[in-house]
């Protein structure tokens, strides 16, 4: 091929087309209706396809804002609940209190009758435990206090550590008096204390501000247990392949499938438990989707159109394969020694094992439901839906080429995508799986294992009759924390 | 229309005067559509682009400026972007089978500019797949080098040149055999 064709080639269509007026003549004139059409669109309102895409980020956002609203509007009630039978007047407290009456009478008034049952269940759990700082979660010390108290060791200890007693009352106790400090105060010393009876379990060397403290955490503990945070990141590896709907209109010398491959995964995973059982869990996993894809192909070769460098004999075929992303343009290189016969037009058939990658964000929102509690073990099992987006184009490399005919020497593949899309695609889709947590220390650190198979809803890729769906069986393994 | 006209339709045009941007369509449509026919492969594709092109001169109309060059200059720069974009839009697969490239060598002498008309070579022009054609388009008639034709399409540099390479070889047989269909059939294309 000579340049001066190949120039010759460009002017011709340069000079041919590049008057307007010689193509679009009477019987290739602009179709009626073209004008009427763009006033359409002009007038018409914008389009709400971005909308609807904006509209997906809001609702997701929203979710999140609403978990979060959730979460601070329960603990807000939990501490009210907390706060509410703490801070009770001494006109409500004591005359409450008889011989036949329970802490619970002194501390709760009526009207707080949901704190008052909470508090029941505590008392109740209390006798039968052999802690002795839970046995004594019904007492209950405003945390307010006990720093005030902290902050001022000289200070009346009696007087801000009972402050439901009067200052008459703790000024004629003889023994509060004489151990103003706090040091050697025991609770079942104090006269209102011992009639009741409720804390004749609370011994040894603490002191009331201590034992407030340990009080204090195990009621806020028994409040707070059932809602909470966990966080945790971790990797696996994904076994990915792709259910192919329809088929590809691919030429019949061509044949196509695509295997299984496990690729490496990092995720970060946070969960918000409602109640001992179950969960609401959000994501963001970073994935290849990797697959090798199988091709065989069956070209002819033809001697007349080799090229002829000493003693080898080479030709070039160019010609197109299917994708799960795409057609892709693939340039065929064969050569032979020119000793080793051919016939002209003899058929080869070349099996190609082609690594293709597709890098994918994903967010999966999800509920979990604890199925079994052993121990520092749980195990749960969990379903929801995850968006997806795929971050690149496929990525094709060639790892084996082999040909049927033994003349052919070297044989090598080039693969060019064919589609030049710009945009990325967005799918959907669900998963279910099961997985385990295991707690190392009480600090609330644990391990996890994950066992998750996803499928998905609306196609990563699709043309014509064809779409093309991701599914994959994940294993992950991750570490996290209670919070 | 001398420049104090077209200022006129485009002041009308901005401030969305309907009769004004009639007007500027009837001026520039037949050069617009000539335009997408070269980037469609088909009459009705040419219009959907030629709308989509429109829609877009009458929404950017605003950043169009004149000391920096010629209305028809910017229209057209929009109006290729906009059949870039259709073809990006539309094109999601295309399996496209082409065989045996540059065998047929065709010599200085069996082609010349006079022995085709327009049409002709617009008819055999479409019959190129998307991606020949429209690399053909920038690099032949508008201009555009590999590497700018690369970063437009988000192609490599490679393959911007390797589809220009096929393209004129299609046309060299087209040009040759004189009928797009002789060729074609050894062009698998699905659509």
């Amino acid at each position: 091929m000579n340049k001066d064709s190949k120039d010759r080639i460009e002017r011709i269509f340069r000079e041919g087309l590049s008057d307007h007026t010689d193509i679009v003549s009477a019987d290739l004139d602009v179709p009626e209706g073209t004008w009427i059409n763009i006033e359409n669109a002009l007038d018409a309102p914008k389009s709400n396809r971005r909308g609807g895409f904006v509209g997906l980020i809001l609702a997701l956002v929203g979710f999140g804002v609403l978990v979060g609203f959730s979460i601070y509007t329960m603990a807000q009630m939990t501490n009210f609940q907390y706060l509410e039978f703490l801070a009770i007047p001494d006109s409500l407290i004591l005359p409450h209190i008889s011989s036949e009456g329970s802490m619970i009478d002194v501390f709760i008034p009526s009207k707080t009758a949901s704190a008052r049952e909470e508090v029941v269940q505590i008392e109740n759990q209390k006798d039968q435990s052999r802690d002795p700082i839970s046995r004594n979660r019904g007492l209950a010390i405003s945390p307010h206090v006990a720093n005030q108290v902290n902050d001022d060791q000289e200070s009346d200890v009696a007087r801000k550590a009972f402050p439901f007693l009067s200052t008459k009352e703790i000024e004629e106790d003889t023994y509060l008096q004489n151990n103003k400090d706090g040091a050697e105060i025991e609770l079942e010393d104090f006269p209102a204390f011992r009639n009741f009876g409720l804390l004749s379990s609370v011994s040894g060397e603490m002191s009331p501000l201590a034992k407030s403290d340990v009080v204090v955490e195990g009621l806020e503990g028994e409040l707070k247990s059932s809602k909470y945070w966990t966080a945790q990141l971790g990797a696996g590896m994904r076994s990915n392949d792709y259910f192919i709907q329809g088929n590809f209109s691919i030429d019949p010398n061509t044949q196509f499938n695509v295997e299984k491959r496990w690729s490496p995964e990092v995720f970060l995973t946070a969960s918000y438990f409602m109640g001992k059982s179950f969960s609401l869990d959000a994501g963001l996993h970073f994935t290849p989707i990797q697959t090798t894809a199988k091709y065989v192909f069956t070209l002819p070769y033809s001697t007349a159109e080799e090229e002829i460098v000493g003693n080898i004999a080479f030709r070039s075929i160019n010609h197109n394969i299917p994708s799960v992303d795409g057609g892709l343009a693939a340039e065929t290189r064969l050569e032979r020694n020119v000793e080793a016969t051919v016939e002209d037009g003899e058929e080869v058939v070349l099996n190609a094992d082609v690594d293709q990658t597709q890098h994918i964000i994903s967010l999966p929102l999800s509920a979990r439901l604890r199925l079994l509690n052993l121990g520092n073990l749980h195990v749960s099992a969990g379903v929801g839906i995850n968006f997806n987006l795929q971050i690149s184009q496929l990525k094709s490399e060639v790892t084996n080429l082999e040909s049927s005919l033994e003349q052919i020497s070297y044989r090598e593949l080039v693969l060019t995508p064919l589609d030049t899309r710009s945009s990325k695609s967005f799918f959907m889709g669900y998963q279910f799986g099961i997985d385990t947590q295991y707690f190392i220390d009480n600090s609330g650190t644990f391990i996890s294992g994950s066992l998750t198979y996803s499928n998905a809803l609306s196609p990563i890729f699709s043309f014509d009759n064809v779409n093309v769906y991701p599914r994959s069986l994940a294993v992950g393994i991750g570490i996290g924390k209670k919070f | 229309m001398d420049d104090h006209q077209i200022m006129v339709l485009i002041n009308g045009c901005l401030n969305g005067d309907r009769k004004n941007q009639r007007a500027l369509f009837d001026c520039y449509k037949r050069a617009t559509f000539a335009l997408c026919l070269r980037y469609a492969r088909d009459k009705f594709q040419a219009q959907d682009m030629l709308q989509e092109g429109f829609i877009k001169v009458f929404k950017d109309l605003a950043s169009y400026n004149a000391s920096k060059g010629a209305l028809w200059t910017w229209m057209r720069r929009v109006i290729i972007n906009a059949c870039l974009q259709y073809i990006r839009k539309n094109r999601k697969f295309e399996q496209e089978c082409f065989i045996g490239e540059e065998t047929d060598v065709v010599q200085y002498e069996d082609v010349s500019s006079s022995s085709y008309s327009p049409r002709d070579l617009l008819s055999y022009l479409q019959q190129l797949p998307n991606g020949y054609r429209t690399v053909f388009n920038l690099h032949v008639m508008e201009g555009y080098t590999h590497p700018e034709i690369a970063e437009i399409l988000n192609i490599s540099i490679n393959t911007s040149k390797s589809q220009l390479s096929k393209a004129k070889a299609f046309l060299r047989k087209c040009l040759k055999e004189g009928n797009p269909e002789n060729v074609t059939s050894k062009l698998a294309v699905t659509r």
